[in-house]
């Protein structure tokens, strides 16, 4: 539904196309004060990944970043902490430079990132020796020390709703020869708000969301809800016209999970900022659960589906 | 009917001083222009040995003026028409009925039809009334003549965006315009996302905005009130006219059904600019997308005898936006549109008493259906109105004009209703409809003290009930159909005083306190078609607006040239936003999303205007402030509006170049705009996003643009059966690049060291020439 805008913007733009000129501009730099951004995940599930933190500050805005300004906005030497009622875990400073090459790829696939691709010396704080064991309802803190600052966060698990089963049809439209598209039915719980997002990987890559990759059920609560799932692309990539459609003969990870509603809204309005452009769209601020700071502490429930695409 | 009368009439006489006063006769008419046979708004009627004494002709063109037995000698001025002086002999009670004509079938270009004095001898202030035909001489965008647009250049009033034709009127949201059409209100005043207004040029008669001093017949809104009067047909002769444009066409025909008695027009416009492309779509995969809007305006009126009349109008309007990518087997439809539809009836109680009736209805509705095989959606919402009215005019003796009425309008508000279905399942989202009972009365009298000075006190009464059906989220009862949830009322007190320095100046000042109890609440920059229209609740406050003004006002003979300044302070109370971090959701209540704050506007107004002559036209110039607050919104940091234009200066000119040739231009500057910056980007997910800074704390660069038109006029003074005109417009004709709206765009690789992020800047509006064509044929 709130697409609607776009499609606003595609008559409008019709319209006005053959009048309209574009030219750079250089906004004035007013981050003369970094914040700290906490970006950090506590996971449950069949696959699930153990808890890890990335500690960044913010950027000004320049129209080109060099690797040290990349580099430095990379918090390194900060303490991080996962709290759950009396238990206290610290997680582990892990940068990349210091790993050998079998340990990079592990690190390199719990940030979900492709190792040849890692050029910085970036540093993450992981749970390395998987201490923390989330649970159902459980309520966790994290607790950033960088420097004088102090950066803290909550975030609960939630139940998982289950996919309950997949297929695959024909695109829609034309049907296109190489692809399929996916579809799947879940049982949403009744009486309690549930919270969505998923990923895909397809191969042995990395997960991908995509570009709108969450939902609440405000629509379908309670109901058996059909739905289809979408091969992640991301808003950078080049809309063609298999666009969210699934290669007939790839083996794809679909990785399926529940988050609380702080952790939800933060997803929500981060991807609806990102497609806010043009000229009847109001900026949206993204909505942070980090006292202190910007960024996400969220708690996710997931279950990993390996789904062949037939041929 | 006999009772009813029994009863206003009693009313007039609990109110009437004329007893007070030494015997008078009336004399009571209703004022036409000839070629036409259309009443004649405004006219300014006065006595000539006794000059203080006058009166202006009401929508209708009824006038009623009570002076002592004897000769006098009664002046009918309006700009554009020679006057005409009528000497009477008073002995009893007379009617007066006056033609008006100009001689000529083109008028003259006027920018006010009153009288050139009318702003320094009334008590209105922040008061124009702008004649069609000087709209229809402007530089219009596209060619499409927009009253609109012609308001916005206006001291004291400013657009949301370059080319919009929304209003904001001394600091206030797009809301708080009461904007009527034939009393009708018209919700949504804009087609194509608002960058046409819904107003067809060809259907409308006059226009009269408000921007100051809210006399008490005027309410629901507390910013301004844009009165829009359709025309009622020429009843001597038939009359077509039109024009073709290069985005929309249009066509007018009127005429009298029974001549000098009673007569009907309906015009129509519709745009084409898109199928015009349609046989290049057709054979792409979007075959099926299409863009158009239309208007329909109609209106017969007839009158039974010199006391009774009867009018009906109505305007239906509608966008209708279809997508398709046939590729992907994806359909979307996106209609919307008003519609309005108006009875009134006319009444002379009595020479001095003018009554009219209206029953009124009026809707604004918004679709959007759209589908992928098994799956299909609709969203539904709108606003309708049934409305009652009746308001009444009394004359008593020429020290008062008593205006009094009621109104009545039972709202109906439907939220954005989602229905969707995906096979057999179904969705359909949990908001309900709400209702609500609106009841005004009024009562004002504008009071001639001595010569010198004139006092127009007023007091409107306002009394709004929300009824269920409605869930209470605050004490979480459930009210039943009609079952009252919420009352609201207020008093609404109205003064401006008129003080004369000299025959040519005088001083005024005015207070006005009106309230609202419906509200649009925007997501964005301006107004859009999806945005709905909510009404107070136990939730939602109405809002309360409070204005205070002075003006000085001089006419300056001897250029012809009338000029004011106008200083005013508003404050609003209980003004609405949507919470921070709002994403669109259909799914809950948009009352829930809402934050209630205030806000104040202030500002000094300048014009300098000449009405008459070859040249013709206005310079303004506006220097004000326009802010608000919310708890819940940064803590309550004072803001400015992104309509907030500290300074705005425009000029209007117009000149006859020679007989067949017209020039008109339009100037612009204003500051610009306020937004909100970009304070830093952060990274998640290895990609870089926005954090937005302090709300609308900086400002885009300053906006400025000059416009020109060329009429050409074949047999301009003429009394040929047809005639045509071309008119050639350049918009902004120097080419300057005004800022419409920034992106940004990035490149990231982080984990590579690469990133570069740029911030764009469009301008939409570069220069656009377009030339229309006009006709009109008239039977004789």
């Amino acid at each position: 539904m709130r697409k609607l805008r776009d499609y606003s913007f595609i008559l409008i733009l019709f319209s006005i196309s053959m009048y309209s000129c574009e030219e750079e501009i250089s906004p004035e730099d007013t981050n003369s004060n970094p914040k700290f951004v906490v970006e950090s995940y506590i996971e449950l599930g069949n696959e699930a990944l153990p808890t890890y933190a990335l500690i960044t500050k913010t950027l000004g805005f320049y129209s080109k970043f060099s690797q040290a300004d990349l580099l430095q906005s990379f918090i390194s030497g900060a303490s991080v902490k996962i709290l759950h009622n009396s238990d206290t875990v610290k997680l582990q400073e892990v940068c990349f430079a210091s790993l050998t090459p079998d340990l990079k790829e592990s690190v390199a696939k719990v940030l979900g990132i492709d190792v040849d691709s890692i050029k910085l010396d970036i540093c993450v704080y992981v749970d390395i020796l998987n201490s923390i064991k989330p649970q159902i309802g459980n309520t966790y803190e994290i607790n950033v020390q960088v420097d004088q600052t102090v950066l803290s966060g909550k975030t609960s698990m939630p139940n998982l709703v289950p996919i309950d089963s997949f297929w695959f049809e024909p695109t829609p439209g034309k049907a296109l020869d190489s692809f399929l598209q996916l579809f799947c039915t879940i049982s949403d719980l009744p009486n309690e708000k549930n919270f969505y997002r998923y990923f895909v990987a397809t191969g042995d890559g990395t997960f991908k969301a995509n570009f709108q990759s969450v939902t609440d059920d405000a629509f379908f609560d309670g109901k058996e809800f059909k739905f289809t799932l979408q091969n992640a692309q991301s808003q950078d990539d080049d809309f063609n016209e298999s666009y969210g459609y699934f290669k007939k003969g790839d083996t794809i990870t679909l990785k399926w999970c529940n988050l609380d509603e702080a952790h939800f809204n933060f997803w929500n309005t981060l991807e609806v900022s990102r497609t806010r452009q043009g000229p009847f769209a109001n900026y949206v601020r993204i909505e942070s659960n980090i006292k202190n700071g910007l960024g996400i502490f969220g708690a996710y429930h997931c279950k990993n589906y390996k789904i062949a695409i037939p041929k | 009917m006999k009772s009813v009368k029994t009863i206003i009439l009693l009313c007039i006489h609990l109110f009437s001083l004329s007893q007070l006063f030494a015997q008078n006769y009336t004399v009571s008419g209703y004022v036409k222009d000839k070629e036409s046979g259309e009443s004649m708004i405004g006219v300014n009627i006065f006595v000539k040995e006794q000059k203080s004494i006058g009166i202006t002709s009401n929508y209708y063109g009824f006038y009623s003026l009570s002076l002592p037995l004897g000769k006098h000698t009664l002046v009918f001025s309006y700009i554009g028409f020679p006057s005409v002086e009528k000497e009477i002999q008073l002995s009893n009670n007379l009617e007066l009925d006056v033609s008006m004509s100009n001689g000529i079938e083109i008028k003259e270009v006027v920018v006010s039809s009153k009288n050139p004095k009318h702003n320094v001898e009334s008590t209105d202030m922040g008061n124009v009334e702008v004649n069609i035909e000087t709209v229809k001489k402007l530089p219009a965008l596209m060619g499409e003549v927009d009253l609109m647009k012609v308001l916005q250049l206006l001291p004291g009033v400013s657009s949301a965006s370059e080319g919009t034709s929304s209003l904001f009127v001394r600091g206030g949201g797009p809301d708080q315009n009461l904007v009527l059409l034939d009393e009708a209100i018209v919700y949504n005043t804009g087609h194509l996302l608002g960058f046409f207004s819904v107003f067809n040029s060809d259907a409308i008669k006059n226009v009269e905005l408000i921007k100051g001093s809210m006399p008490a017949e005027y309410g629901s809104r507390i910013s301004s009130v844009i009165d829009v009067q359709m025309k009622e047909g020429n009843n001597e002769q038939f009359v077509a006219e039109g024009g073709i444009g290069i985005i929309a066409s249009r066509f007018t025909v009127q005429g009298p059904i029974q001549k000098s008695k009673s007569s009907f027009i309906v015009s129509t416009r519709r745009t084409y600019a898109l199928d015009i492309a349609q046989p290049f779509i057709k054979s792409t995969n979007f075959a099926g997308t299409n863009y158009y809007f239309y208007d329909l305006n109609a209106k017969v009126n007839y009158q039974f005898s010199r006391k009774d009349r009867l009018y009906i109008s109505t305007y239906f309007g509608r966008d209708v936006f279809s997508f398709s990518n046939n590729d992907r087997g994806f359909k979307v439809k996106l209609p919307y549109g008003n519609g309005t539809g108006t009875i009134r009836w006319n009444h002379l109680l009595s020479d001095n008493t003018f009554f009219n009736l209206a029953l009124i209805t009026n809707n604004y509705n918004f679709s959007l259906l759209g589908g992928q095989e098994e799956f299909s959606f609709n969203v539904n919402s709108g606003i309708r109105d049934y409305s009652v009215k009746m308001d009444l005019d009394y004359y008593p003796n020429p020290k008062h004009q008593f205006k009094m009425g009621a109104r009545h309008t039972f709202h109906k508000f439907t939220p954005n209703v989602v229905n969707a279905s995906n096979g057999e399942v179904t969705f359909q989202s949990k908001v309900e409809p709400k209702f609500g009972h609106e009841t005004e009365a009024y009562l004002s009298d504008i009071i001639t003290i001595n010569s010198g000075l004139k006092v127009n006190a007023g007091l409107r009464v306002s009394l709004f009930n929300h009824i269920g059906p409605y869930a209470s989220s605050i004490t979480n009862d459930t009210f039943g159909k009609n079952e009252l949830v919420q009352r609201y009322f207020y008093p609404e007190p109205r003064i401006s005083i008129n003080k004369s320095i000299d025959n040519t100046s005088s001083v005024k000042a005015g207070f006005t306190l009106a309230t609202q109890y419906v509200h649009l609440v925007s997501n964005s920059g301006s107004t859009l078609p999806a945005d709905v229209w909510v009404p107070s609740t136990e939730k939602v406050k109405p809002q309360i607006g409070i204005q205070y003004a002075i003006g000085y006002y001089k006419f300056i003979k001897k250029f012809g040239l009338e000029s004011s300044v106008e200083v005013y302070y508003k404050t609003m109370y209980n003004q609405l936003d949507y919470r921070e971090n709002y994403i669109e959701n259909f799914s809950t209540d948009v009352e829930n999303e809402f934050v209630s704050g205030a806000g104040r506007a202030y500002g000094a107004e300048f014009l300098l205007r000449r009405n008459t002559g070859r040249f013709t036209g206005w310079i303004g110039y506006t220097i004000s402030k326009t802010e608000r607050w919310f708890d819940e919104i940064e803590e309550g940091r004072v803001f400015p509006t992104t309509y907030d234009r500290p300074h705005d200066l425009t000029f209007v000119g117009m000149f006859e170049l020679t007989k067949k040739w017209d020039v008109s231009t339009s100037f612009i500057y204003a500051t610009g705009r306020s937004y909100t910056p970009i304070q830093s980007l952060f990274l998640i997910n290895n990609s870089p996003n926005i954090e937005y800074g302090p709300r609308n704390s900086k400002r885009i660069e300053d906006y400025h643009r000059a416009d020109i038109s060329f009429v050409y006029t074949r047999n301009k003074n003429t009394t040929k059966k047809f005639t045509s005109s071309w008119a050639f417009s350049i918009y902004n004709f120097y080419n300057h690049k005004n800022p419409f709206f920034t992106y940004t765009d990035f490149e990231s690789n982080v984990l590579k060291g690469e990133l570069s992020a740029k911030e764009i800047q469009v301008s939409i509006f570069t220069i656009i020439p377009s030339i229309t064509w006009n006709f009109k044929w008239k039977a004789k």
